[in-house]
C-alpha cells in the first residue's frame, strides 16, 4: 500500500525527534490512520518511552492505554518511525521488537537523530515479509509526502 | 411446575453460555470476538486470537494482556483460562510483550 503522509506530520515527527532526543538519544513515533481510510496518515503519536544513545523501549502500560485508544477511535498503526545516531538501518533489535507484527507493517529509520533536513534523505524503510523477516523497500513505493 | 421449568431453563441457559464464552481481543485498533472454554489453555486462546487477525508471521512474540496489565505470553501457555482468571466478555489486548529499538 502507498501511504500518503502530509508534510506537516513529517515536520512534526522531526520536531518530536529533536525535542525528545535532543541529538543525544533515539526516539520513536508511530503514524496512525483510520481503518476506513488507512492510506491517509492522520496522526503522529509520540509513545512514552525510555531512551539512550543506542536505543529505546516503549512503556508497557502506555501500549495498553494506546491499544484501547486506537480501538475506540477505530484507527491503526501504519508505520513506526525512529531515529538512529548515525546511519539509518534496521538493527537486530529493531527486527525483533516492533510495535506491530503483521505482514506488510513498515518501519522507517531516520539518520543523525533527525537533525538533518526534514525528509527521507538517508532514511531506511523496511517491511515485514510473510515469513516474518524484514526486507528493505524503496521509500517512494510505500510513502508519498503530500502538502 | 413453573419453578422447575425455570430452573431447567436457567440451567440450560447457563450451560449454553458456558459453551459460548467469548472475550473481546484488540490488536492494532481492531476488535474481534474470540470464543473459548474455561478448561482450554491460554496457549489455545492466544493462538486462536492471533489467527483471528490473520497475517502475523511471528506469533510467539505476541502476548495477551488484560487491561490491568497482566501478561499471558508463551511462558503462560499451559495455564488454563480458568486458572488465568479470564472472565467472559473480558477485553484482552493482543500486543508484543516488549517494543524496543536500537
Amino acid at each position: 500500500m502507498l501511504y500518503r503522509v502530509s508534510a506537516d506530520i513529517l515536520t512534526r515527527s522531526f520536531l518530536l525527534f529533536r525535542t525528545c532526543g535532543a541529538g543525544r538519544r533515539e526516539c520513536q513515533v508511530v503514524w496512525t490512520s483510520p481503518w476506513t481510510s488507512p492510506e491517509i496518515i492522520q496522526e503522529v503519536v509520540h509513545p512514552r518511552h525510555r531512551a539512550h544513545s543506542g536505543g529505546f523501549e516503549i512503556d508497557s502500560a502506555w501500549i495498553n492505554e494506546f491499544w484501547l485508544e486506537l480501538a475506540g477511535k477505530e484507527e491503526g498503526i501504519r508505520l513506526q518511525v525512529h531515529t538512529h545516531p548515525q546511519a539509518a538501518f534496521h538493527s537486530a533489535t529493531d527486527d525483533a521488537y516492533p510495535i506491530i507484527h503483521s505482514t506488510g507493517f513498515l518501519s522507517l529509520v531516520i539518520p543523525e537523530f533527525a537533525l538533518g533536513r526534514v525528509g527521507f534523505e538517508g532514511a531506511y524503510l523496511t517491511e515485514i515479509q510473510p515469513d516474518g523477516t524484514w526486507r528493505e523497500v524503496p521509500i517512494a513505493s510505500r510513502l508519498e509526502v503530500i502538502l | 411446575m413453573n419453578v422447575e421449568v425455570n430452573e431447567v431453563a436457567n440451567g440450560h441457559v447457563q450451560e449454553h453460555e458456558d459453551r459460548e464464552s467469548k472475550v473481546e481481543v484488540i490488536y492494532n485498533g481492531v476488535k474481534k470476538k474470540v470464543e473459548f472454554e474455561f478448561s482450554e489453555t491460554m496457549g489455545v486462546l492466544r493462538e486462536r486470537a492471533i489467527k483471528e487477525f490473520g497475517n502475523v508471521p511471528t506469533p510467539h512474540l505476541l502476548s495477551l494482556f488484560t487491561t490491568a496489565g497482566m501478561e499471558f505470553g508463551p511462558d503462560q501457555d499451559q495455564k488454563t483460562v480458568r486458572e488465568a482468571g479470564i472472565k467472559k466478555n473480558e477485553v484482552l489486548l493482543l500486543r508484543p510483550s516488549v517494543v524496543r529499538g536500537g
